[in-house]
């Protein structure tokens, strides 16, 4: 292999990163979900700063609709799409922090976020956010048995604060994306190799294995010996460490007998050309590409069933020299409405992640399982923290549904819950379907006072 | 000249100055440009309280999170505790920033790839770490499975002492052991020393500064810390590392038990080589100068902006925050006057002049009437800036927020704030107008623009220019809503001299080093503590090194809040 793969060599393989002890059974999807039922998988597709409603969304009627420009490139897959309308985020209106941070802390939460330290988003001030993400408590609610409950990988987050986190563990728990495709390969299919088991000699990696047991054991007892002489504050920051521990603690089980091959086409490595820099403007094309195909691959080798693509943060100022746009996003996003070329500049911006996530697609709908593909057995949803950059309204999001999800969601549909003077949902709601879409039994999610059940008519 | 405050600062008693008034929204200056009877009234900027008078009112103390060690902070420490120099950090996540510093304890914390990140960095840095064992150990191992286990125990004990920066309590030296044992069982001794270096650097009592204290008195709400944890303090703060053998040895005899000795250990300890490139991130942090790694210039626009140039822009400001506080007059006016640089040809030629050749960092004499400390580098101009153009709004945002200690409000909504197209027959000040012209604007750019005005006599990446779209520039400016220096100025230049003579900018520079030597925020509890520090700052004539001295001396730098009766588990 080349690219990517070359970057991982043989002394990575016995030095190697967790995935190098942790090797787990490597289904080859394609083979091993033809004959049984296959699991169900998540993917957060999350793009900042708003988008341009009037090209966003669809015209027509729900099962008779054309697709506006920015959501064009998405036409392939119009049987599997399923665009929402009417959805809101009343929560995020008001609080701490600017809309962007109110928007993106309660996107995946649920909830409105604490106040807090970071002055660059107030006054008043905003803090994390305030409880578990949805894909968080999806994760830890099914348990699946895969190497790595959740990924959270990024595209040139850089930003390290409220503003560039979605994926929360609990309140104030933020999770930071990968954000470099090198690292995220490294991370992920560390001691997985195309052609067959493990490469490094079992002997070794057993013993590496071993004393990384012994080793977490003991700083588990450490955390317990400090932990009782902190006060609470302190307390909440060692038990969100020693849930860290334990979460490597709990992938390093040895192999099976069956496990640590890997045979079909769709459970391959992805590949990449030569190592670049990871932060520049200019390669988040092919940063975010190598991304999405790590995130293709866990999801059809089984590595994880639920994952968080995060393109940039919440008011970025990302330029987009591979479009000509030198302007800085969010800047620009707040352009009014007869600013004709900040609004085509911004049409063009959600055109190319349109662009992107049609790639997602395509990579997902080519793997085979059973008499479905892998986007049938998946939900993706597209969203963004804010709905429309000028007026920060988070009214009527622009969510998007794509994939079934096995069958749950009936979609080819374009459901707005305004139409005919409708008040909309709160996007609590939507955050249940999805729970529900992957199997739990939640019937409520993050603050009950902006919760009142699943979405109606997506099942 | 700096006084050494008493050795109980807790008892000395301040009282607020009464808080400052609200300045008139519009002033002067700029109303005649402000459309009239627009926005309604609002308060756009909370100025730092100026404590006046020799008396605070002592307030709940503010809470000190615990801290995790940043990512300079570990390769250092790793560097200092092992001789390896591997920077393993730069692979870990960017530790989250707060208030312009990427050092808030409050948002610091352990994700699930951080842990497993320094599992990574702990099985590098032991195996590297062995590999001259003999340097490592205080003992001969022998040859018996006795003097082996004998010899690691001693290991045990005095490596634990400096990655805990303490004495290690004997549960942790049998933790130790018992990570030794296992890493014995199946290889040779040295096999069992890594284990246990790899253990040690994954502890909390490693990765975390715990500070623990004394017994705190019923009722007192503070409690001091100790030695050891005195002598992490200083050393976190000066170095940005580990304490070393002869700080570690002063905190074992009760050294550090005064303010005097503490400011004696300061004052040694600025004096070493380690203190020049942790107080320097001080300034790359406060200076915003984290964003040159990632910032984008349209190349049409400025085609001098190349990889060379942009990493002379790095290395100059830490060359003279080093000339200035090392060898320099260490005066904060100097840092915000001072007409010479430091760079090789490329950055040299950005400023017009001839590089004297040789070193990458060499001193730069600049023309004084268009050159002023920090605010004019080069560096700090293209990271307030557009990729296109400058930017007078980013550039007064930056003055407003860093050295005046003022947040202006974020945007409000449904405005155009797209930045002006450039347009090679207009300048820059002409396309901004309208942010001033437009009453819904001007609430609150008139905070910004007026001052970054004053900027315009330098391009998006910090090239000196007397015209700009056709017409000469025009860099007159003012400033409003400040304690002490409203009023019009021309130019970069005598901007410098308003913030190098304004008392409200000397306390918003003891404020932010507050902030970044605490890792916090901070608060009314620190009325006691910032009070004598921004007087100990205006009495020595803006020293900086003192500023530092002084920050030893504060109640905030000596004691903790106690926790409350029944928080700490049982």
């Amino acid at each position: 292999m080349s690219g990517l793969s070359s970057v991982f060599n043989r002394r990575r393989f016995l030095r190697g990163g967790l995935a190098a002890t942790a090797v787990i059974p490597l289904l080859d999807a394609e083979r091993a979900f033809a004959q049984a039922a296959a699991p169900r998988r998540l993917v957060i597709f999350y793009t900042p700063n708003g988008t341009i409603g009037s090209e966003w969304r669809p015209r027509g009627t729900e099962t008779a609709f054309t697709l506006g420009r920015i959501l064009k490139p998405l036409e392939p897959f119009r049987a599997k799409l399923l665009p929402l309308g009417g959805v809101n985020m009343a929560l995020a209106d008001a609080g701490f922090g600017s809309h962007h941070t109110r928007g993106v802390g309660g996107l995946l939460t649920g909830r409105p976020i604490l106040s807090g330290t970071f002055q660059s988003a107030g006054p008043p001030t905003a803090g994390w956010a305030a409880g578990i993400s949805i894909d968080q408590h999806i994760a830890r609610t099914l348990n699946p048995p895969t190497a790595f409950k959740t990924l959270e990988l990024g595209v040139q987050v850089i930003d390290a604060e409220v503003r560039g986190r979605l994926s929360y563990l609990g309140a104030s728990q933020p999770l930071p994306p990968l954000e470099s495709p090198y690292d995220a390969f490294d991370r992920v299919f560390a001691g997985v190799s195309p052609a067959g088991p493990a490469p490094a000699p079992a002997g070794p990696m057993d013993r590496l294995r071993a004393q990384r047991r012994t080793v977490l054991e003991l700083v588990r007892e450490d955390l317990a010996a400090v932990r009782a002489r902190v006060g609470a504050s302190d307390r909440l920051k060692l038990d969100a460490h020693l849930t860290s521990v334990q979460d490597i603690e709990r992938r390093l089980v040895p192999p099976t007998p069956s496990g640590g091959t890997m045979g079909g086409a769709a459970c391959a490595l992805p590949a990449a050309g030569a190592r670049m820099d990871v932060r520049a403007p200019a390669n988040m094309p092919a940063i975010g590409k190598l991304q999405m195909d790590i995130a293709a691959t866990a999801l059809a080798c089984d590595l994880s069933r639920v994952v968080t693509l995060q393109w940039t943060h919440a008011e970025s100022n990302q330029s987009f020299p591979h479009l000509g746009i030198t302007g800085a996003h969010h800047t620009m996003s707040h352009a009014g409405d007869t600013d004709a070329a900040a609004q085509e500049n911004l049409t063009k911006i959600n055109v190319w992640y349109a662009e992107q996530l049609a790639y997602l697609l395509g990579k997902l709908d080519a793997v085979r399982e059973g008499d479905r593909t892998l986007l049938d057995n998946t939900v993706v949803l597209w969203c963004n923290e804010v709905g429309k950059g000028n007026n920060h309204a988070h009214r009527d999001l622009p969510f998007l549904l794509a994939g079934s999800c096995g069958g749950h969601f009936r979609t080819g549909r374009f459901v707005d819950y305004q139409a005919g003077g409708g008040a909309g949902h709160p996007h609590n709601n939507l955050l249940v379907s999805l729970a529900q879409a992957m199997g739990t039994r939640d019937t409520t999610f993050g603050d009950p006072a902006h919760c009142t059940g699943p979405l109606p008519g997506l099942t | 000249m700096w006084q050494p405050l008493p050795r109980h600062p807790a008892a000395r008693r301040f009282a607020f100055g009464l808080l400052f008034p609200l300045f008139p929204l519009l002033v002067a200056g700029c109303s005649s440009q402000s459309a009239p009877g627009g926005a309604a009234p609002v308060t756009p900027v909370t100025p730092i309280t100026p404590i006046s008078g020799a008396l605070c009112k002592p307030a709940d103390p503010v809470a000190s999170p615990l801290r995790r060690l940043t990512r300079v902070e570990y390769n250092n420490t790793v560097r200092d505790l092992l001789g390896v120099d591997l920077s393993p950090a730069d692979r870990f996540p960017a530790d989250e920033v707060a208030g312009g510093f990427a050092n808030n304890a409050a948002v610091l914390t352990v994700s699930p790839l951080l842990a497993e990140r320094y599992m990574e960095a702990a099985e590098l840095l032991s195996a590297e770490a062995v590999k001259t064992l003999p340097v490592l150990l205080p003992c001969q191992p022998g040859s018996t499975a006795a003097s082996e286990e004998a010899c690691a125990r001693q290991f045990a004990q005095r490596f634990g002492r400096r990655a805990f920066r303490r004495p290690v309590a004997e549960p942790e030296v049998e933790r130790l052991m018992r990570a030794y044992t296992a890493g014995r069982a199946d290889a040779p001794f040295a096999g069992g020393i890594e284990l246990m270096i790899r253990t040690a650097l994954q502890s909390p009592s490693f990765l975390y500064r715990f500070e623990f204290g004394g017994a705190a008195r019923p009722g007192e709400k503070l409690v001091p810390l100790s030695q050891h944890e005195l002598a992490a303090r200083l050393s976190y703060f000066l170095w940005g590392s580990m304490p070393d053998d002869r700080l570690a040895a002063a905190a074992d005899g009760g050294q550090l038990a005064t303010t005097e000795q503490l400011a004696a250990q300061a004052r040694l300890m600025l004096a070493d080589r380690r203190a020049r490139p942790a107080v320097a991130e001080f300034y790359r942090q406060w200076l915003g100068l984290g964003a040159l790694d990632g910032v984008v210039k349209d190349a049409a626009a400025y085609p001098a902006f190349t990889e060379e140039l942009r990493a002379a822009m790095r290395a100059e400001t830490p060359a003279f925050v080093e000339h200035l506080l090392w060898t320099g007059d260490r005066r904060l006016a100097t840092l915000f006057t001072a007409p010479f640089g430091f760079g090789s040809a490329p950055l040299a030629g950005l400023y017009g002049v001839t590089a004297p050749g040789g070193a990458a960092t060499a001193m730069l004499p600049l023309p004084a009437a268009q050159r002023s400390g920090v605010l004019t580098q080069a560096g700090v101009l293209t990271v307030h800036a557009l990729p296109d153009q400058s930017s007078p709004v980013a550039r007064g945002k930056f003055v407003r927020e860093r050295m005046l200690c003022q947040e202006p409000p974020p945007p409000p909504p449904d405005l155009n704030v797209t930045p002006p197209e450039v347009d090679p027959t207009k300048p820059t000040r002409e396309r901004f107008a309208a942010h001033t012209a437009s009453a819904a604007c001007s609430v609150c750019h008139q905070l910004m623009d007026p001052i970054g005005f004053g900027f315009e006599g330098y391009d998006g990446i910090g090239r000196f220019r007397t015209s700009d779209g056709g017409k000469p520039v025009d860099d007159s400016g003012w400033v409003a809503q400040s304690r002490d220096i409203d009023g019009n100025f021309r130019g970069a230049r005598e901007l410098g001299d308003k913030l190098a003579a304004s008392a409200e900018v000397r306390d918003c520079v003891a404020t932010q080093w507050f902030r970044y030597a605490f890792g916090r925020f901070d608060g009314a509890g620190d009325d006691c503590s910032l009070a004598p520090l921004r007087e100990a700052f205006a009495a020595s004539g803006g020293d900086l090194q003192e500023l530092l001295v002084s920050l030893t001396q504060t109640q905030s730098f000596l004691y903790r809040p106690a926790l409350a009766p029944g928080e700490v588990a049982p």
